[in-house]
């Protein structure tokens, strides 16, 4: 039996404790936030009367098997203090950066809430996965004045102290899985981020989505479904000018999902698709693509450069032509499709790993005892997260046994 | 004895006093039935009363599936014989006792059901020697299983369920078969190679892309052609594969004569690492990207080829000659090897490709447990990405075979009786579960295949099918539809 370390808990960290506990190992999940589970809790189920083949209760049906998996041991709240190599392997001094539930041991009662001071502690419930988590920022607990409210009421001892000096654990081999950093909309100005309440990111529209049926923003005036929606692509991908020359794998992917959505809340709405090229390559996509053209959906060539208010709290798209040179077109809400890039958190967390980015920001696949997967490695969607984790996990534990290929042409069975 | 748990986390569920004078059931009250020491102590608690069925009743929070599974394998119960109920915090009472009653009803109507072990043969066969198949076998060694590597072609049936496949084997030389066991199968038999001789191929105008680049070097300055074409989403939107290949076609192209080079492709397909520098270099070099809607025409003309699609850039028909020009083999309706299909009885997608378009089997399962698939055969013709699914197919066969397949016997029963052998369940059962028995003249259910899903039970035009768990009394209770006992206790078995 050996141990291992997997570093950030969303879809392609947990996708590997799970690959590595399954094996028989022990598995020490770390986690920087609060609250395991990465981006993805944030994002809704695309079906309609149909999935569409989003994976996002994929990612849920395994965070529920990581909860339940007896060696999975998770920290979440935690603050690395030192990373050392000896001998093949490596020794990592875990602490907390503030107090935190152990997801594991917490069993949703709920006692905790009431007893904060502070209003810190929130709860996630969705797709069979529930428990309660510390919003650090909120938390009044210090060094100076420690606050042990929340631990007092928790009748099962989940709730556990800030540990600044942190407890050392050795692994023989650690998986990154550090995550992305969405591209921020408002460094591209001319697109209205920030300016007009109706722009928003595919992020934002779809945790808009996942709790509400029109997509407008909760303090707005009028909750009338728009009636004309654009999405628009690349906002921060592929573009040489804001050195993010990359595809960011999935912003096509969500954007048509999202289309499909709001096509079918309100069969009315008119849905344009501003895109590059269309990035549909696997056996989802390609009739979801069908699908979305025959019902209506328009993908129009071209990029729009710019977005300003219109009559009606509408906006304007200045959309290049090649042919005549720009034309405009009105709609009642954007969805910008910001791009996934490397976070620069995780750039420092890989350092210390002795893994260095290439020249994007991404970190490389690894060797040796140290890997890396998920989108921290490259842009990709929640199933190639998934299979990245595993596949890394799988070269961590290899060597480790001996075996042989046999190959068969013909006769000799 | 029925054993009711009652977690502390609900206070006061409904009377307490009627669950105890249910027949024949004890209450006890737990603390944290939801965390492994609840699930320890409700073990116990079975062991030293003697119940054979358990109800758990917990709050809505409260991972109740898991807490369920765990008790069962803790205190060796059967599927059916531990049932929870998850009451919110709010709730009337009356409510309450109704479902706990018809949870109690259900569970006097659950069979003994007995578990089978079997202990899984060890190897593993690999189908399909190309990079995805090596790259699968040489995952499986590195875990320390065998896998052994043949041909889709020689393999003539395959029979069985996860953990023990029978498949046969044609000896070399054509004469004769072979048969050996396998634990689980990895296909990785990738696609049928794209037929040189037929549309919209033309010997020596319009070729097949993957044979671009060996033609061109082997061509002598003055036959070298003075402009070139490929083609890529020619009948189906294609994946990354094709684009990378075309751009270093042209590329290598134009690093061995100046040519002018076109590609005309519905959409760049650039997601993956290095494909858009790739996208760069190629414009760079000169490669003309032609991104065109719809159909594109092909005509061998002259010596030379004519290319004409609808440019969806600048909205206008396009047309040019070149001197050759290149499909990409990608961008053809290829569908997975029929025969192949057949034999492993797993579904396919839209493009015919191995497994289902099901976001929960991606990337390497299919509908039956014990078959996994991995590369250009499920339609992921990417190489990375073949590369990383044979990785995942390695490691969860590797998961399925390291331990002995468990299978609880409470699988689909077919009457004898009954059966007319309409052969309606066997062509309907979507994890071939369901074979005939020509012995007893019957259909017959693989319990290792059975999924439980009913599908066969529900379509059996004689109603000779019935799922032991799922029973109409069993349905009927938890539905709350089955009130009177005298019904009840006439669907009660043995």
């Amino acid at each position: 039996m050996s141990t291992y370390i997997v570093v950030g808990s969303g879809v392609a960290g947990c996708a590997a404790a799970l690959a590595f506990a399954k094996a028989g190992n022990k598995v020490e999940l770390l986690e920087a936030e609060g609250r395991i589970g990465g981006k993805v809790l944030s994002y809704c189920c695309k079906a309609t009367d149909s999935c569409s083949r989003c994976g996002v209760c994929t990612a849920h049906d395994l965070f529920a098997q990581i909860l339940a998996h007896p060696g999975v041991a998770i920290r979440t709240a935690v603050d690395l203090r030192t990373v050392r190599e000896a001998g093949g392997r490596t020794s990592v001094r875990v602490g907390a950066s503030g107090p935190w539930i152990d997801p594991k041991a917490c069993i949703d009662c709920g006692r905790c809430v009431p007893a904060c001071p502070s209003r810190a502690i929130r709860r996630y419930a969705r797709g069979g996965v529930s428990f309660h988590h510390i919003e650090g920022t909120q938390c009044a607990d210090a060094p100076d004045a420690p606050c042990p409210s929340c631990r007092n009421a928790c009748p099962t001892g989940a709730i556990h102290a800030a540990d600044p000096a942190g407890t050392l654990k050795k692994a023989d081999g650690v998986l990154l899985a550090l995550g992305h950093r969405p591209f921020d909309p408002a460094l591209k100005p001319r697109l209205g981020y920030g300016r007009f309440p109706n722009v928003f990111t595919g992020a934002e529209a779809e945790e808009i989505l996942s709790r509400r049926t029109t997509l407008t923003r909760a303090d707005a005036a009028s909750t009338a479904a728009p009636r004309s929606v654009a999405f628009i692509q690349c906002v921060g991908s592929r573009d040489p000018l804001l050195k993010r020359n990359w595809c960011s794998a999935v912003c096509c992917a969500y954007a048509l999902r999202l289309a499909r959505l709001l096509a079918h809340r309100d069969p009315g709405a008119e849905i344009t698709v501003y895109a590059i090229d269309v990035q549909d390559f696997d056996k989802a996509l390609t009739p979801l693509r069908a699908e979305l053209e025959a019902k209506g959906v328009k993908i129009v060539r071209g990029v729009p450069s710019s977005v300003d208010s219109a009559a009606g709290g509408r906006l304007r798209l200045l959309v290049e032509d090649p042919k005549s040179g720009a034309r405009t077109a009105e709609h009642d809400a954007v969805v910008l499709s910001v791009g996934l890039g490397p976070d620069p958190r995780a750039r420092a967390t890989a350092a210390r790993f002795g893994l260095d980015p290439d020249a994007d920001g991404f970190l490389p696949e690894g060797g040796g005892g140290v890997r890396a997967a998920g989108t921290c490695a490259a842009p990709q969607g929640i199933p190639g997260s998934m299979a990245q984790g595993r596949a890394a996990a799988l070269e961590l534990m290899s060597g480790r046994a001996g075996g042989h290929v046999g190959s068969r042409a013909g006769g000799h069975g | 004895m029925t054993g009711i748990f009652l977690c502390s986390c609900l206070g006061e569920v409904c009377g307490r006093a009627e669950l105890e004078k249910a027949a024949g059931a004890r209450v006890f009250p737990g603390e944290r039935l939801c965390t492994p020491q609840g699930t320890a102590s409700m073990a116990v608690s079975i062991r030293e009363h003697g119940v054979d069925r358990a109800l758990v009743l917990g709050c809505a929070a409260a991972q109740v599936d898991a807490v369920c599974a765990s008790l069962r394998k803790a205190a060796c119960l059967g599927t059916g014989r531990v049932r929870a109920l998850r009451f919110a915090k709010r709730g009337n009472a009356e409510g309450r006792a109704a479902s706990v009653r018809a949870a109690l009803a259900a569970l006097d109507l659950v069979p003994e059901v007995r578990t089978r072990k079997t202990k899984p043969n060890r190897e593993v066969l690999v189908i399909g020697c190309g990079a995805t198949g090596r790259a699968a076998s040489e995952a499986l060694a590195s875990l320390g299983r065998t896998a052994l590597m043949t041909e889709a072609a020689s393999v003539t049936d395959i029979r069985g369920s996860a953990g023990r496949f029978t498949v046969r084997f044609r000896n070399v030389g054509g004469d004769g078969e072979n048969a050996r066991t396998f634990g689980a199968l990895i296909v990785a038999a990738g696609l049928p190679e794209p037929d040189a001789s037929r549309k919209p191929f033309v010997p020596g105008r319009i070729i097949p892309l993957a044979d671009l680049s060996d033609r061109l070097s082997g061509l002598s300055r003055r036959e070298f052609p003075a402009s070139l074409a490929v083609v890529l989403d020619m009948e189906i939107d294609e994946t990354r594969a094709g684009f990378e290949e075309a751009c270093r076609a042209c590329l290598d192209a134009k690093s061995l004569r100046p040519v002018e080079t076109w590609v005309f492709l519905h959409d760049a397909r650039v997601a993956g690492p290095g494909l858009e520098d790739l996208y760069d270099r190629a414009r760079e070099a000169g490669v003309q990207f032609v991104k065109y809607g719809g159909r594109i025409r092909l005509d061998a003309a002259g010596s030379g080829v004519k290319v004409r699609a609808r440019d969806t850039v600048l909205g206008e028909e396009v047309e040019i000659s070149c001197g050759l020009a290149a499909v990409s083999g990608y961008g053809l309706a290829t569908p997975a090897d029929a025969e192949l299909t057949a034999m492993l009885g797993i579904g396919t997608d839209a493009l015919g490709r191995l497994q289902e378009n099901n976001i929960r089997l991606l990337p390497e399962l299919t509908g039956r447990a014990g078959i996994f698939v991995a590369g250009a055969c499920r339609g992921a013709t990417y190489g990375p990405d073949a590369v990383r699914d044979a990785r995942n197919a390695a490691l969860s066969a590797h998961e399925l075979l390291s331990r002995p397949v468990e299978t609880e016997l409470s699988h689909a029963v077919v009457d004898g009786d009954k059966c007319a052998l309409c052969l309606t369940c066997v062509r309907l059962c979507p994890f071939r579960a369901m074979t005939v028995n020509a012995e007893k003249k019957q259909a017959e259910c693989v319990p290792e295949s059975c999924m439980h899903c009913g599908l066969c039970a529900g379509e059996c035009p004689n109603k000779a099918i019935t799922l032991p768990l799922w029973s109409d009394g069993i349905i009927l209770a938890l539905s709350g539809a089955a009130p009177d006992a005298a019904s009840v206790a006439k669907e009660k078995r043995p």
